[in-house]
């Protein structure tokens, strides 16, 4: 068990990514925190882990209110001792051009996306300071690196969550805090499945698309960004901070 | 006791496998006879592979396959000049001879010529080109069609920082590295159809004994260049060859099965700034 004993907490893990991060952490023998806005969504996922044997424990958690992440870490904290891991997953996808978006699509976008996790590792850090360390995986996205139709609010957050890796990386490095981030590519999750049907668009068709941009003709799958970052919490990345891995079956190398 | 002793045995046993993340792989490493390729062997080793050093220098390379078998681990040396395709040719076809297949290459083996562009002579350049970025390619070529043979496979390239940032007085090196980062892109493309995954890590200052034979060749202050080279990182401190080593496991492993083309920096944070 390559995270045995070890305190994650996971924002957004009632679906998608931050789900089967979750799950993935519990079977390596991490006491999981389903930080979740969604109280249903993360309760379930909480069941699927302890019903597998794992240990894991639902907080509500709204990322934009500070009140709410102060409570969750409250929380994790009075029921476990410490906190060693936080994953900062839970995201917004508002998808339309600068033409489309209104100033209150940006705002939420920017505080639900980069300030909601600039908010958690704020709450987090003086935990792990104490601990004497800790490590922070932000989730980015190749869309934080490159353009794509009618994205820009969405891809802009990411962006700007990718700066916040690197300068919180340099700011906590003395305390012994890792922070990185995945990038990940065209993934198979319900959320964006559900961006596809709000746009209007044939699933299948826009699926079949998603599956031709990676040079590994398949989109990846909510475990294979998990395994992903499991490596980046456990020790096997000691020596890495400030570093994005990009996981898009070679999507973006052309 | 007996019986007792039996039972923790064969706990062991069972615990040993679920654990081991290479179980059962055939893994080649090219330079396995120190530094980040001795660590990698070590701990391919350690997580159920096979490993065949493959090394230039046949006493490091024996030492790295004793340290192995000496800890249980199944490990044979063989010897390889990754700049004669007929070396290459001649350790791949032992490999596949000895074990049947091959699962996992790591392209390890480099020079480290250290010298500014009106230093460097064209042999230095060729040498530089040959064997840090050619040698890689002659790896690949051989290994490709045992592969895709078998249905997929994963290479995982040792480039460096120096593949994407300047240093002063380095030229040839680090345009070595940063063909081989291309290398790496490049082969992911072509060889994606194959299932065959090429991903690459950009080691920054490691703490191993090449390194500190390039300070001592250079004439510089061993105990002064080592604190410069502590505090580039954000960690303050060199990494060790276990800390790629693990990195290169990651690559190597199903966890890594969505990811080809791609580079993990791993540098205690230097380049970031």
């Amino acid at each position: 068990m390559r995270l045995a004993e070890k305190i994650s907490i996971v924002t957004g893990g009632g679906s998608g990514i931050g789900r089967a991060t979750c799950e993935r952490f519990a079977k390596e023998g991490s006491s999981v925190v389903v930080a979740e806005i969604n109280e249903v969504a993360g309760q379930e996922t909480v069941d699927l882990i302890t019903d597998a044997g794992g240990i894991s424990n639902f907080l509500p958690l709204d990322v934009t209110d500070i009140h709410s992440v102060k409570a969750m870490v409250e929380h994790t904290v009075n029921r476990y001792g410490t906190i060693d891991i936080l994953v900062n997953n839970a995201a917004a996808f508002p998808m339309g051009s600068v033409e489309d978006a209104t100033e209150d699509e940006w705002i939420h976008v920017m505080r639900t996306n980069v300030i909601g996790s600039a908010n958690c590792i704020k709450e987090v850090a003086p935990i792990f300071r104490k601990s004497g360390g800790g490590s922070i995986i932000n989730i980015a996205s190749v869309s934080g690196f490159m353009a794509e139709p009618e994205a820009v609010p969405y891809n802009a957050s990411k962006g700007a969550v990718m700066q916040l890796t690197r300068c919180t990386a340099m700011d906590l490095a003395d305390d012994h805090i890792r922070v990185n981030g995945v990038c990940p590519g065209q993934i198979d999750t319900a959320g964006a499945t559900q961006v596809i049907i709000d746009r209007g668009l044939d699933v299948v068709e826009a699926d079949k698309e998603r599956a031709a941009e990676a040079l590994m003709k398949r989109m990846g799958r909510p475990e294979e960004i998990a395994s992903v970052v499991l490596f980046l919490a456990s020790e096997d990345a000691s020596f890495m901070t400030g570093a994005h891995i990009v996981v898009d079956g070679g999507q973006t190398i052309d | 006791m007996p019986k007792s002793e039996f039972i923790i045995g064969l706990g062991n046993v069972i615990k040993r496998g679920e654990n081991m993340r290479l179980q059962e792989k055939v893994s080649i490493i090219t330079g396995g006879g120190s530094g980040i390729g001795r660590a990698t062997c070590q701990r391919f080793a350690k997580e159920g592979s096979y490993v065949v050093v493959a090394e230039i220098k046949e006493t490091a390379g024996q030492e790295t396959v004793d340290l192995i078998t000496d800890s249980g681990g199944r490990s044979n040396f063989l010897p390889l000049d990754v700049t004669d395709i007929n070396s290459v040719k001649a350790m791949v076809d032992d490999t596949v001879k000895r074990y049947g297949t091959i699962d996992v290459l790591v392209n390890n083996a480099a020079i480290f010529p250290m010298l500014s562009v009106e230093d460097a002579t064209e042999d230095d350049w060729i040498n530089a080109m040959r064997t840090n970025v050619i040698g890689y390619a002659n790896c690949i070529k051989e290994v490709a069609p045992i592969f895709r043979k078998s249905g997929g496979g994963s290479i995982i390239n040792i480039a460096s920082v120096s593949g994407f940032i300047a240093e002063p007085k380095v030229v040839p090196y680090n345009a070595s590295k940063g063909a081989v980062m291309q290398l790496t892109r490049c082969t992911a493309m072509d060889l994606a159809d194959d299932h065959i995954r090429v991903n690459g890590i950009c080691p920054g200052l490691i703490d191993t004994a090449g390194a500190t034979q390039i300070i001592i060749d250079r004439g510089l202050d061993l105990i002064e260049a080592d604190k410069e080279r502590a505090a580039m990182g954000l960690m303050q401190r060199t990494g060790r060859p276990e800390e790629i080593a693990s990195v290169a496991l990651f690559l190597a492993s199903e966890d890594a099965s969505f990811m080809t083309g791609t580079h993990i920096v791993v540098d205690g944070g230097q380049t970031i700034d």
